[in-house]
């Protein structure tokens, strides 16, 4: 089954984000916050991560870079999800190595189409 | 807009408003600079001896002046009517016109007919842009094309024009005519001037010659003069083409030639009869000792009121004058002057004189004939006592006038010369009292300006009387324009006594004075003794009369040329004072300004710019701004090429709100830089640069945009989750919906994209404004962008479930838009978003576009609900929603459209709207943007450096 690790602080958005991709049939692992992200990406493998910018102890950007700074991970994609939308914030999300940037709020079907998208890369 | 923005621009508008108002010292004392050299060409002008000195003066004044590489003073000559032109041309003008320069041309060509026909000022901006008047045929080789030219006037009649040119085009500003009108009318007053000084010398010169008369023994008792010298002498005196006796036929009222004639054209006269009796006006001017006077001869050579018989010919005579001719034992005939020449008329002084002359004369012949007879008959001589014959009394009345003359001559004090008068009048005349009427032709009153003698003294100012020029004896003198005697005051109706002095007088002489047919007051001699007044008495008042009417003028001409040099003054001093003002209000105001002039020096720098930027204005003044500008490296480029450009095309004011620059200094600090031009019609006369420190408000402003963007993250968290659940619960993943249920699910959610719509809106607008928004320009292909717009639509279409027909008009082979793609496609997606909501189910959109010049027009027309013609001009303001949104139960911020001006205003665009407000009419919106060309692609590299 594919899996797919979240990170976000926000709990009700980490809630809402994993029921719909259980409910989608994708098995998913959520943390709220960057390190145990960072953490679990080496130990669990996804097949796709979703980072907020905005975290506790490492922020999006910082784990991006991290994954795509190890050759045993890089080539796992990794969106982000954030409600900073401005330029500048997009830019630095596409330069930490990220395939997507997902601006909040989103609509369920926006998510979905953006996943699917990314995996079949 | 800017936090800065409002009062430096407010500032920048009040100079432009002020500056042309008063003199540019800030752009090198020009105007101030003009007045001098005006004030200079009038007190040139005032002294010019002479006509000619005059013209040269003028010539010469005109050139300092006015920038003109051609003045040219044309007068008119009165004899011919051609035109005389005096001219001057600076070097460069080609040698071909100076060799086809015409010494005289016939009256009424070119712009010197058309200038003394209308009468007004010409002034053409480009000679060959005009079709009406053209320069004159002779002027073939006219190389000029500014023209400026006036009619010059004297005393209100044209006598010439006034002409300048240049070779470039409107070289001309309205200050320029403005000078070039003030100098007019300083000409047209040197002009009188010089007319007035000119009688005054003719005057002279008269009595200098009666001096001369006297020289030659006239009124000694051994005079050798013979009768014919006599007549010559007068003839010079006179400057009279031809003089001549008429002696009566004895026991007859009859006229004839008496042969004793001077000039040319005598023999015109030989076959003259003239009747002078009792009721013919030849009668009464040798009874009455008057004059005959006629410069209308020419007009018409019958003589009208002379009783010519039929045949006779006035010749080439023009000016004629009569004056009678008697001795003691009553007349004897008259004397006859003429002129040829049309201009050289006689005046009044001069009849007068003749009159004099003529009795003079007669005086003369007595004498001779007395002392022929005194050998025959000593007794005869003895019996003839009258005072008047008295060459002792003569010779002292001459020597008294000529006293005069010189003394009134020399005097510009009015009160002086009156009273200088009416003493001399005293003593050489039997008069106890004499008094000077001044006529006031607006209230038609006399003033008593001066009395002498016995009566009371007049205060300064004169003493209004209350009649005016029908009555009394000053009335009727000034009327009739005659020097007359009455010998008893008790039984004369026009005696009116003015004081209760005037009661104790008997008899009284009176006499009108007149200069230049200018009725200016009377002189009255009064006497308690019965006819103490004589003929001779009558003669000499009359020409005392005519010095003094001539000094009148000189003293009113003195005062009008006083005052003039005075306004100019106070003109001057105005100017000083205004300017000094604007400097006042500059150096003290809170801004930095810097002003620099046409050859961009800096010539102010205020306190607040030496505070704003640190450095001393002593520094800085006078040197190129440039090296100013310097100092702060790249980031005063455009500020330096804007003032560059100016100096050689101004731009529209219109165009000058968005000329402004930041420039960043070494400590941090942002300074906000509004330049402007200084223009005062066509001429660019410097800049001004309005400097602030926004340091604070840069903050402010960073500040603000910080916290629009916390907010709005802040608000997008919440509304990720409130979106997402409510598409969870509607997707069924919480069990099933009934429709009640759903229904409002799909309220929520449709708020809370409203609600995003808003967030995001209020997200770009604020950065837009705040100016964080950079545009990558890129060239923008117009077919992709139309096809986005259809995929819009139907998307639209789908999720609102609305059928509206969507017409893309396949756009001919364009070339392409320069902007930044993703927000030229907002801009687009935007109207036609507008169309599908405001036009209802089953409507019509049509997007179309064409290439207008450098721009592409893009065409979004719908069918639908209009807008009202008068909230056409409030579409684009921020949060304005029309009335039929709210009817339509459309959903929106207002902001769309506010976003969409500035983006397209980024890109050096424009849109409008035409709607005729009619429901069903539609609306287009037309959005206009540049194509990509070299040009485009390098002004946008000059903007990123």
């Amino acid at each position: 089954m594919t899996k797919i690790l979240i990170a976000e602080d926000e709990r009700d958005i980490r809630e809402l984000i994993t029921f719909t991709l259980q409910h989608s049939g994708f098995d998913v692992i959520a943390t709220a916050d960057g390190e145990s992200a960072l953490d679990l990406v080496g130990r669990e493998m996804p097949d796709l991560v979703l980072l907020d910018v905005r975290m506790p102890r490492m922020d999006g950007y910082e784990v991006c870079r991290q994954i795509k700074s190890n050759h045993k991970l890089a080539a796992i994609p990794v969106a982000f999800l954030s409600a900073k939308g401005q330029e500048a914030e997009v830019r630095a999300g596409m330069e930490a190595g990220a395939q997507a940037y997902i601006l909040k709020p989103f609509s369920m079907d926006e998510l979905l189409t953006q996943i699917e998208l990314l995996l079949k890369q | 807009m800017p936090a800065d923005g409002n009062t430096s621009q407010a500032l920048v508008h009040a100079l432009e408003v002020v500056l042309p108002a008063s003199p540019k010292q800030m752009a090198g004392g020009r105007n101030t600079a003009d007045l001098e050299r005006l004030t200079n060409l009038v007190s040139l002008l005032a002294d010019a001896p002479s006509r000619e000195a005059l013209l040269q003066i003028t010539l010469t004044g005109i050139f300092g002046l006015l920038p003109a590489e051609i003045v040219e003073v044309n007068l008119i000559e009165p004899q011919s009517g051609r035109i005389i032109p005096h001219r001057m041309t600076s070097p460069q003008v080609s040698a071909s016109f100076q060799r086809g320069a015409r010494s005289s041309y016939p009256f009424g060509q070119g712009f010197t007919g058309w200038l003394i026909e209308h009468g007004n000022i010409l002034h053409i901006p480009d000679c060959q842009e005009t079709d009406e008047p053209r320069p004159a045929a002779t002027d073939e080789e006219f190389p000029f094309r500014s023209f400026l030219g006036a009619p010059l006037r004297r005393e209100g009649e044209t006598i010439g024009t006034l002409e300048i040119a240049h070779r470039e085009p409107n070289r001309y500003s309205p200050n320029h005519i403005a000078l070039f009108q003030l100098a007019i009318a300083q000409i047209g007053a040197a002009l009188r001037n010089l007319r007035l000084a000119g009688d005054n010398q003719k005057h002279m010169r008269q009595l200098a010659a009666l001096n001369e008369l006297r020289s030659l023994g006239w009124w000694s008792e051994a005079s050798s003069i013979s009768p014919a010298d006599a007549l010559e002498t007068l003839a010079a005196l006179l400057e009279v083409d031809l003089l001549a006796g008429f002696s009566m036929l004895p026991g007859t009222d009859t006229l004839v030639y008496s042969n004793a004639g001077h000039g040319e054209f005598v023999h015109t006269l030989e076959n003259w009869k003239l009747e002078a009796g009792p009721n013919t006006t030849l009668g009464s001017v040798l009874r009455t000792h008057a004059y005959w006077l006629s410069n209308t001869i020419g007009e018409d050579p019958s003589f009208p009121g002379l009783g010519l018989p039929p045949g006779a010919s006035s010749g080439p005579i023009r000016h004629l004058l009569f004056a009678p001719l008697a001795t003691k034992d009553g007349p004897k005939g008259m004397l006859l002057v003429a002129r040829m020449a049309e201009d050289h008329v006689f005046e009044i002084q001069e009849a007068e004189l003749f009159v004099f002359l003529t009795h003079e004369y007669g005086q003369l012949l007595e004498r001779r004939a007395a002392a022929a007879n005194t050998q025959t008959q000593p007794e005869a001589q003895a019996v003839s006592g009258h005072p008047s014959h008295d060459p002792g009394l003569d010779l002292q009345r001459t020597d008294s006038l000529l006293r005069l003359a010189a003394e009134i001559s020399t005097s510009l004090d009015l009160e002086r010369v009156l009273d200088q008068t009416l003493e001399v009048l005293i003593e050489i005349t039997p008069a106890e009292r004499g008094l000077i009427l001044l006529f006031d032709p607006e209230r038609d009153r006399f003033t008593l300006r001066a009395s002498s003698g016995t009566g009371l003294a007049v205060p300064p100012g004169g003493i209004p009387l209350e009649h005016g020029s029908g009555a009394g004896l000053a009335g009727w003198a000034l009327s009739q324009h005659q020097t007359f005697l009455v010998d008893d005051l008790k039984q004369d109706s026009r005696w009116i006594a003015f004081d209760g002095d005037a009661d104790r007088y008997v008899s009284a002489a009176a006499a009108p004075l007149i200069a230049n047919d200018e009725r200016l007051g009377a002189i009255l001699l009064l006497s308690t003794e019965r006819a103490a007044f004589s003929q001779d008495v009558r003669r000499t008042l009359s020409t005392a009369a005519g010095q003094v009417a001539v000094a009148i003028k000189n003293a009113e001409l003195y005062a009008l040329i006083s005052e003039q040099t005075e306004r100019m003054g106070s003109m001057l001093r105005t100017q000083q004072v205004d300017s000094s003002t604007s400097r006042a209000i500059l150096e003290s105001i809170a801004d930095g300004v810097v002003v620099t002039d046409d050859e961009h020096r800096v010539v102010l720098f205020n306190a607040a710019a030496e505070r704003i930027l640190g450095i001393e204005g002593q520094a800085i003044l006078g040197h190129p701004v440039f090296d100013f500008i310097g100092l702060y490296g790249s980031e005063g480029q455009r500020w330096a090429s804007s003032i560059r450009s100016w100096k050689q095309a101004p731009p529209e004011p219109a165009a000058l709100s968005d000329v402004s620059e930041r420039l960043l200094l070494e400590d941090d600090r942002v300074l906000s830089i509004h330049p402007a031009p200084v223009v005062l019609g066509q001429e660019f006369l410097g800049t001004v640069s309005i400097f602030r420190d926004i340091t604070r408000e840069v903050e402010v402003d960073r500040l603000k945009s910080e916290f629009v963007a916390t907010v709005s993250h802040e608000l997008r968290t919440p509304m990720t989750s409130i979106k997402g659940f409510v598409d969870l619960v509607l997707m069924g993943a919480a069990g099933a919906l009934n429709a009640e249920q759903r229904r409002f699910l799909n309220i929520v959610k449709n708020n809370t994209e409203r609600l995003e719509i808003l967030v995001n809106d209020l997200l770009d607008i604020s950065r837009i404004e705040a100016g964080k928004v950079t545009l990558s320009f890129q060239p923008i292909d117009v077919h992709e962008l139309l096809h986005e717009a259809q995929l819009f639509v139907e998307r639209q279409r789908r999720e609102h479930d609305k059928h509206i027909e969507l017409v893309i008009e396949p756009p001919p082979d364009l070339p392409r838009l320069w902007g930044d793609p993703e927000r030229v496609r907002q801009i687009l997606t935007n109207l036609v978003e507008n169309a599908f909501n405001y036009t209802p189910e089953g409507g019509k959109i049509t997007v179309s576009a064409v290439l207008v010049n450098d721009q592409i027009e893009l065409e979004v027309m719908d069918n639908g609900i209009g807008i009202s013609l008068n909230e056409q001009g409030r579409i684009f303001e921020r949060f304005f929603r029309g009335e039929q949104s709210l009817i339509m139960g459309v959903a929106g911020t207002g902001l769309g459209l506010a976003i969409v001006l500035n983006l397209v205003e980024m890109h050096g665009g424009r849109i409008w709207v035409t709607s005729e407000g009619i429901p069903g009419r539609g609306t287009t919106f037309t959005l206009s943007l540049p194509i990509t060309n070299a040009q485009s692609i390098a002004a946008s590299e000059g903007e990123h450096v």
